[in-house]
């Protein structure tokens, strides 16, 4: 957004951080108090990443100004994402996959 | 260079000045700490090429130990090693088993990550892609001399490594844990000053050094494209390069991640790849355990696979470009090999785990890996066709670039067709681990890219200096080369298909004796390999001798003596700091050559058209 | 010589440089750490029944430290949008802030690293799992004195402190050390990396992670002192660096927000 903002703008990008910082914060409030809630791990899990990715989305989208960034920017991104999430996933899948005897890896 | 891109900046014209006064740099600011893209390019060249000659005269050394088991090597050679490594390593200039793994583990590593990449990534694509693209540099020529000043300082960890207790890395190139980490361990050895941590502590500064280079090098090619010079019009070397990039760029920091958890497993006592229970010499290690060994080799394959790719894209970039110049004609299907190459880029992030069909993989995840391995051969022979069609109908100039090139392609083809045994885990089971492999991926790599790179030396050297090399020595090089490397390699195969293990220190024969029966008539072998290879070092003085000798006394020639299209040879030559007089524009495609009605066989893309107008600048 | 789009954006892509060269540095950070998530899944899975620990960590200075982040992104913001409105005052104000709550997050990471020296476990050779400090006057060659925790982060380490208590063993306040025989111990050690799976992950991730907050403390200051001079230089080139190095702020908090509840919660 190099140099395309007028000052009237520039208020409102950072009083925008200052409601995002709160959100934030209630959310990270809210998966600490979860977690103190006795449920089962898978429960925990999905819950607790959940409220990660919701938090990591924010940050991404208004800190990092991804709302109003280039396609390809996204694309850089988008690979990224898309490589970390194959390398677990593939990995896991041969974890979880593996010929006739039940070792622990 | 665009110059007016920021009124408000009064600034912008007084830099200027300041350069021109820069101009009278000392020596060690032009040569040894410049920013100028083409000297890191050179830079990275020799540092290259020295790393090649060492990772060359370990395997020399290697070669004779199979050859001859047990033997010191004869005119000094054994008694320099000695020298070299101390009397525990090589008694008597004999190679123990610890050295012989050593320098197996080093000559990997050296050749895959101190030579080729940084010769086809470095050095090739700092010196030739900001000429390419029409930039006066990288986008960020600090950053640019910051990667080459941390790449040596990662290979000198690794020569160093030579030298402390208990000699280099002897893990394998893979450094496959619990192997690597309970190696070089203990109270007799220094917990930092030994083979595997510095081997560790090397890759770190090493793939630190090549995310720089890849950032650099893809903010290069998307930013600071000259005008005109569209995606579809770039030459094909600068999309190989740009896909190499994000592949250096997102395949390597699962191994920075996976080199740092084995560091802490050598030095904190972590068991991140040490499993429970684990026994060495009889008792129990002291470790937590629960960890995963699995684990080391998906992340360092999530690594590896894509870095086959590197090592083969620049390399298929400079055969392309070589290929239209010498035939002067377009390459064929310029768009499906791109699309290719992009293809490639993608799926070659999906295809790791064929390296492990025999880690006890279950049936559905092998035949994932088994399709998504023979899927990626696809683009492979699409970019190959595409080279070998390019050549029908061209009236080729034999010049010592375009042999190494065509040599390129039957030598690639030949490792690529031979990999095919090795996608599929039925076969791969009874090859895994043998001769054939080695003779697989070495036809690649080594008659392969090492050609294509040769291909590459003799083809810029004129841009580069001013003089070209010579074509007697030239050609004096390339036929030895060629029929040597087969000699080589090819045996390697017959060996492996009768089962021949890649890691027998004497070559399988123990006193005179065959290990294994089965690989007994396979074995004599051995020494014709060994003889191919040292008489391949031999072929290669011409080239060292060129090299040197045309730096000075070579023929001079003009700006552009291969009378080629691309942007590099619209610069003056050698291109001054800026390389551009003036700022390039692009007309045309790449590899306009021999187009009907033009007076010349060649269209430079930066001439401006004479006829019409209708094709000019689309931005 | 000048290298194009340095300050402007490029028509095409619409991007300067160094933005577009920071969002492809951060992609191969998503991949480092994607990396080391994996090998979080993977030790995780692999951990035998009951050897992960569950809210071993305490979570209120890493609860601080988020705070600390998320105040820390609205200062470098605002430090950015007094160089745009021209105050170097308010920016160098910003800017240091900014600074001191990285230092701050150093701080007390450091604090937390520390504490982990003073904790113990041990494991059994019945494989009970219990957690504490260690009595360091009743703690011999032969016998190890541990205070147990009275929160125990495995399950055979609670079932142990029941019977304990149930017998009469040991006191309400659990400030009296129960004695082991070093002889019936598989495992003792404090909370080092090299106690189990789960420390490591912890020490390398977040060691990682320590390590780019000091990287970003390093360039934060050295554009609050030295590198401000480019103010009265070139501003527009000052406000695109100050933009891409919160980039990288950002991203450093983001890390966190994955780390926090990954390691401290779940």
């Amino acid at each position: 957004m190099a140099s395309t903002e007028n000052p009237e703008q520039i208020k409102q990008i950072v009083k925008q951080h200052w409601v995002i910082a709160g959100l934030l914060f209630t959310l990270i409030l809210i998966s600490i108090g979860i977690a103190q809630i006795p449920f089962v791990t898978w429960a925990h899990m999905a819950i607790g990443l959940g409220i990660s990715f919701v938090m990591a989305s924010l940050v991404l989208w208004f800190f990092m100004h991804l709302s109003n960034e280039r396609k390809l920017i996204y694309q850089v991104m988008v690979f990224s994402v898309i490589f970390s999430i194959v390398l677990v996933a593939l990995s896991l899948l041969a974890y979880f996959d593996h010929s006739g005897y039940n070792v622990k890896y | 260079m665009e110059t007016n891109i920021n009124h408000s900046n009064a600034h912008t014209s007084h830099d200027d000045q300041g350069h021109h006064e820069h101009q009278e740099l000392k020596f060690w600011q032009k040569y040894i700490f410049s920013v100028d893209h083409k000297v890191i390019g050179i830079q990275y060249a020799i540092t290259a090429l020295l790393f090649l000659l060492l990772g060359f005269a370990l395997m020399g050394y290697m070669r004779y130990q199979l050859a001859y088991p047990d033997t010191a090597a004869p005119y000094g050679f054994g008694k320099a090693l000695t020298a070299l490594v101390g009397q525990e390593m090589a008694p008597d200039g004999k190679m123990s088993g610890a050295l012989y793994n050593s320098f197996g583990a080093m000559h990997g590593t050296i050749m895959v990550f101190l030579a080729i990449v940084p010769l086809a990534v470095g050095a090739f694509g700092n010196f030739v892609v900001p000429l390419q693209v029409g930039a006066g540099d990288m986008a960020f020529p600090k950053l640019n001399a910051a990667s080459y000043w941390t790449y040596l300082p990662g290979g000198v960890i690794m020569l160093i490594s030579f030298f402390v207790p208990g000699g280099a890395a002897k893990s394998g190139w893979t450094s496959y844990a619990p192997l690597s980490v309970i190696s070089d361990h203990g109270p007799a050895f220094h917990p930092i000053m030994n083979g595997q941590t510095l081997w560790l502590i090397g890759m770190t500064v090493l793939i630190f050094s090549s995310l720089l280079g890849s950032v650099n090098m893809i903010v290069t090619i998307v930013q600071l494209r000259a005008k005109g010079l569209t995606w579809m019009r770039l030459p094909y070397f600068v999309w190989a390069q740009f896909v190499t990039a994000f592949l250096l760029l997102l395949a390597f920091p699962p191994l920075q991640a996976a080199g740092v958890m084995q560091l802490m497993d050598r030095i904190a006592g972590t068991s991140f790849f040490m499993p429970t229970g684990l026994v060495v010499n009889g008792q129990i290690w002291d470790h937590s355990g629960g960890g995963s060994p699995l684990l080391w080799q998906h992340l360092f394959w999530f690594l590896a696979h894509p870095e086959v790719y590197v090592l083969i894209l620049p390399a298929l970039g400079i055969v392309a470009e070589v290929v239209s110049n010498n035939t002067r004609k377009p390459i064929w299907g310029y768009k499906s090999m791109v699309y290719a190459t992009l293809f490639l880029g993608v799926v070659s992030f999906t295809v790791w785990a064929h390296h492990m069909y025999l880690t006890g993989m279950g049936t559905k995840v092998s035949s994932f890996f088994q399709t998504t391995t023979i899927i990626i051969s696809i683009p492979s022979v699409i970019i190959l066709s595409c080279l070998v069609i390019s050549l029908y109908g061209g009236s080729i100039r034999f010049n010592t670039p375009m042999l190494f090139a065509v040599a390129f392609m039957p030598m690639f083809g030949l490792g690529g067709l031979t990999g095919i045994p090795l996608a599929f885990n039925a076969t791969n089971i009874v090859l895994h681990d043998t001769y054939y492999v080695i003779g697989h991926f070495h036809y690649i790599v080594a008659p392969g890219t090492i050609f294509a790179m040769f291909a590459g030396i003799y083809y810029w050297y004129p841009k580069a200096t001013g003089r070209k090399m010579s074509e007697f020595l030239g050609k004096l090089h390339f036929w030895p080369s060629l029929i040597l490397m087969n000699g080589i390699f090819m045996p390697m195969f017959f060996q492996g298909l009768a089962g021949v293990h890649r890691r027998w220190h004497t070559g399988g024969v123990v006193n005179g004796e065959a290990l294994f029966e089965v690989t007994k008539h396979a074995l004599h072998w051995n020494s014709f390999m060994s003889w191919s290879a040292w008489l391949l070092a031999v072929a290669q003085i011409p080239f060292i001798i060129n090299f040197f000798w045309a730096w000075k006394r070579g023929e001079k020639v003009g700006d552009n003596p291969w009378e080629a299209t691309t942007l590099e040879w619209n610069t003056p030559t050698p291109p001054p700091h800026g390389n551009f007089l003036k700022e390039p524009i692009v007309y045309r495609g790449p590899y306009e050559y021999s187009v009907p009605g033009e007076d010349k066989d060649f269209t430079p893309s930066w001439e401006e058209p004479k006829k019409s107008k209708t094709d000019l600048v689309n931005l | 010589m000048d290298i194009p789009y340095t300050v402007n954006n490029r028509p095409d892509t619409g991007l300067y440089n160094a933005k577009l060269g920071m969002w492809l540095f951060l992609a191969s950070e998503v991949m480092l750490f994607g990396g080391l998530f994996s090998a979080y899944i993977f030790l995780r899975l692999g951990a035998d029944d009951g050897m992960w620990p569950h809210q071993i960590l305490d979570v209120k200075p890493a609860f601080i430290n988020t705070m600390i982040l998320i105040i820390s992104s609205v200062t470098i913001v605002q430090s950015w949008a007094a160089v745009k409105m021209g105050n170097l005052k308010k920016f160098k104000l910003y800017m240091g802030m900014t600074i001191l709550l990285a230092s701050a997050f150093v701080g007390i990471k450091s604090y937390e690293y520390y504490t982990k020296v003073h904790h113990y476990g041990l494991i059994t050779n019945t494989r009970i799992q219990v957690t504490g400090y260690l009595d360091q006057d009743k703690t011999n060659d032969q016998v190890v004195a541990i205070i147990p925790d009275k929160h125990q982060a495995f399950e055979s380490g609670k079932k142990f402190m029941e019977t304990k208590l149930e017998a009469g063993a040991v006191s309400a306040g659990h400030h009296e050390p129960i004695l082991f025989q070093r002889s019936d111990l598989v495992w003792f050690s404090n909370f080092m990396p090299r106690y189990n799976t789960f420390f490591a992950i912890y020490f390398t991730m977040t060691a990682l992670h320590a390590l780019h907050v000091i990287g970003a403390i390093v360039v934060l200051a050295y554009f609050w002192g030295p590198g401000s001079k480019m103010f009265h230089t070139n501003r527009a080139q000052f406000a695109n660096r100050i933009e891409v190095v919160g980039l990288f702020w950002h991203f450093v908090e983001l890390v966190w927000i994955f780390l926090f509840p990954v390691l401290y919660l779940l």
